[in-house]
């Protein structure tokens, strides 16, 4: 017990400074630590079930003490900026009004392609329009783009807009959503009346319906029943 | 903060209770190597029956300890100290000759389970 207790802490630590040590681009949009509890406890857990022969406990002990290593280091990690910067980095700018840092490029085993790749899937083809490039500590890379670029905005253009605020699910694949019902302070009534003017007699019939705050309603008809 | 404390404590009793359980199997393979001696001794000194009475004895003591063995142990470690006692004991039961091995065997495999589950640097890497 003891042994699996160490090795697993010994792992766990392995693990993360490999992973560290590895760089951002590896991440995806997991934290450092969370990937590497998912990483193991995925392969852990399945010991145990493949072999018989092996206690459970090995299985079970291992993953309870990966998670308190993961509320220990989360909880470190929110209370410490360093700490945060030690296990998951800093943010990297790979871009600088339209320049690459090709020290930064390096040190995150960035090459060109890659990044040509990653600004092409966020439909950015010129690397003279951007400000700066980000690369985040969970391995996303954000682009801000140099004021003269960017998309003009309803404010720029001093426009009213109306807002029609945030819209709610109230039938979810023919389940009525009564809590979400209550939210927008509306009753079964209302909705069957809503269904009747829509030509549909029972809420399983309907795929999904969402009211916003303006109170303008988005209505699809299950398919099966049409 | 309260989720990290709770982590914290539980990591340490974890901890704390794995050191109980190297005591525990260290003292029950102790006990039941002790007995696999006496045994021996016994045997040599010419009285085989009560050698096999205590053998077991012995054996019957690991036997009750399986639902522990079998949560906290490989099953095939289980396995490989309780074929060395029904070994040792058909040796003892058949009036030849027992060889030393048997008895080696039997106390080797108990000594191994509680040098598994001891922390040294070599069970560790």
């Amino acid at each position: 017990m003891a042994i699996i207790f160490l090795r697993t802490i010994i792992i766990f630590l392995a693990l993360l400074t490999a992973m560290r040590l590895m760089g951002k681009r590896q991440l995806g949009e997991l934290e450092l630590s969370e990937l590497v509890i998912t990483v193991l406890i995925s392969d852990i857990a399945a010991h145990p079930l493949q072999d018989i022969g092996i206690p459970l406990m090995n299985g079970v002990l291992p993953i309870i003490i990966l998670l308190c290593c993961e509320l220990i280091i989360s909880g470190i990690m929110v209370k410490s900026t360093r700490a945060k910067e030690l296990l998951c980095g800093k943010p990297s700018f790979l871009i600088i009004d339209g320049v690459i840092n090709q020290e930064q490029m390096k040190k995150n085993r960035f090459t060109p392609d890659e990044l040509a790749e990653e600004l092409r899937n966020q439909s950015v083809l010129d690397i003279s329009k951007i400000k700066y490039a980000i690369l985040e500590t969970d391995g996303n890379l954000n682009i801000v783009l140099f004021p003269s670029e960017r998309p003009v905005t309803a404010g720029q253009l001093q426009l009213e807009t109306s807002d029609s605020g945030y819209p709610v699910i109230v039938i979810n694949n023919g389940q009525i959503m009564k809590k979400n019902l209550s939210l927008i302070e509306k009753d079964e009534k209302w909705l069957q009346k809503e269904l009747t003017a829509r030509k549909v007699k029972s809420p399983k019939d309907v795929y999904l319906m969402s009211v916003n705050e303006a109170g303008q309603i988005y209505f699809a008809k299950s398919e099966d029943k049409k | 903060m309260k989720r990290e404390l709770v982590a914290v404590s539980l990591i340490l009793i974890i901890f704390a209770l794995s050191l109980v359980n190297i005591r525990y199997v260290e003292s029950r393979t102790d006990m039941l190597t002790n007995d696999v001696e006496a045994a021996e001794k016994l045997f040599i000194n010419g009285d085989a029956d009560a050698a096999i009475s205590l053998v077991k004895e012995s054996l019957d003591n690991w036997l009750s300890w399986e639902p522990y063995t079998h949560i906290m142990l490989r099953h095939s470690e289980v396995d490989l100290v309780t074929d060395a006692y029904y070994e040792l004991l058909s040796k003892l039961q058949s009036e030849e000759e027992v060889p030393e091995a048997a008895y080696r065997r039997l106390k080797e495999q108990l000594r191994s389970i509680s040098a598994m589950e001891r922390i040294t640097i070599g069970s560790i890497l």
